[in-house]
């Protein structure tokens, strides 16, 4: 990943994603340690930003995973 | 303890530590970015190469370092955890280069909004900032194009280059038949209120007004120096500065080469006064 910024453009590695007051992701900017915190609203928000064929991959995506899942938990 | 603290990992950064490595010197490589390659960025095609060339021989990187100053054999500065102090026997200083400004240019007249060094500029326009429609620009060189170039991709209609010295493209180089180019001339002042609004331009012993709502200082090239203890090269200090615009990996590493011999030199003379 990058981030482009006025003062120039550095890679952005995620390290760890978890669940804490919102979704937090930990990752480096270059050698910096920084931290995303997207809360409800920003969730929410983002949703609405993503386009529509997007939704529909990820909508989709996520019914398989669910489906695969069902299956191998299932009887046999 | 490293033998040199270099400070500035763009590209003469970069080069300078490549050339200080295979002298068999251990190297420290601050810069206050968190990633090599300068303002020019980690992914420059220049950049790339040296970059990977560098952590090959071993250099150390204290990226995310701002430096402060260089006293008593020891580089001072911040990261991101707070103070940070690296001893080394010689600070080579490569903190890149900026245009001139208006007074070392020069330009008399009004500091009025609207003028800005190119550097500024190529960020505010990639940033979305629109700085005028009819910009003067300057100088001729790389900054003064590439500004030109975001400046009419963001909408400028008339772009004038008044090169106040400055040589402009070397050979190969494309200047556009649309860029109005004011050959010789320099700008001599600038006028008005809140905003720029005209520049006075001087060729051949003659003044004019030349009106512009923008005015981009892209002219020249000299050393940024904010190191403290380290403004000017001395026994422990020596500077590694590309007043060129460099178009291969040869011509950083030509100037990192002969920069990285002086500091060598000087090493070599401080040894002897240690022992004598």
């Amino acid at each position: 990943m990058r981030v482009s910024s006025p003062i120039g453009e550095f890679p952005f590695s995620v390290e760890r994603v978890r669940w804490r007051d919102g979704l937090r992701v930990d990752g480096r900017l270059g050698t910096w340690r920084v931290h995303v915190r997207l809360e409800a609203a920003d969730l929410r928000q983002l949703a609405r930003l993503v386009p529509p064929k997007a939704k529909a991959v990820l909508a989709g995506a996520l019914v398989l995973a669910l489906l695969l899942r069902s299956n191998r938990g299932g009887p046999g | 303890m490293p033998d040199v603290a270099l400070v500035g990992a763009g590209l003469a950064g970069l080069a300078g530590a490549c050339s200080l490595l295979r002298r068999g010197l251990e190297v420290a490589l601050v810069d206050r970015l968190p990633a090599e390659g300068g303002l020019r960025g980690f992914s420059h095609p220049l950049a790339r190469p040296l970059a990977r060339e560098a952590r090959g021989l071993g250099v150390a990187f204290a990226l995310g370092t701002t430096a402060l100053e260089w006293s008593g054999g020891r580089l001072l500065g911040v990261d991101q955890d707070g103070a940070v102090s690296i001893p080394a026997r010689h600070l080579v200083l490569a903190t890149g280069t900026r245009p001139c400004t208006e007074a070392e240019l020069r330009i008399a007249g009004a500091r009025c909004g609207g003028v800005v060094p190119a550097t500024v500029a190529v960020h505010l326009v990639e940033g979305g900032a629109l700085l005028g429609m009819r910009p003067v620009i300057v100088g001729l060189g790389s900054w003064a194009r590439r500004a030109a170039r975001l400046l009419e991709a963001a909408g400028a209609r008339e772009v004038t280059f008044v090169p106040n010295g400055d040589p402009g493209p070397g050979e190969g180089a494309v200047v556009p038949s649309r860029w109005r180019v004011m050959r010789g001339a320099r700008v001599a002042a600038i006028r008005g209120g809140g905003r720029v609004e005209a520049v006075e331009v001087e060729s051949g012993g003659e003044r004019r007004w030349v009106p512009c709502d923008a005015v981009v200082l892209a002219a020249g090239r000299v050393p940024v120096r904010n190191v403290r203890g380290a403004l000017a090269p001395g026994p422990d200090v020596t500077h590694l500065f590309l007043l060129d615009e460099p178009a291969s990996v040869g011509d950083v590493r030509r100037a990192a080469d002969e920069a990285v011999a002086r500091a060598h030199r000087a090493l070599a003379d401080g040894r002897e006064r240690a022992a004598g």
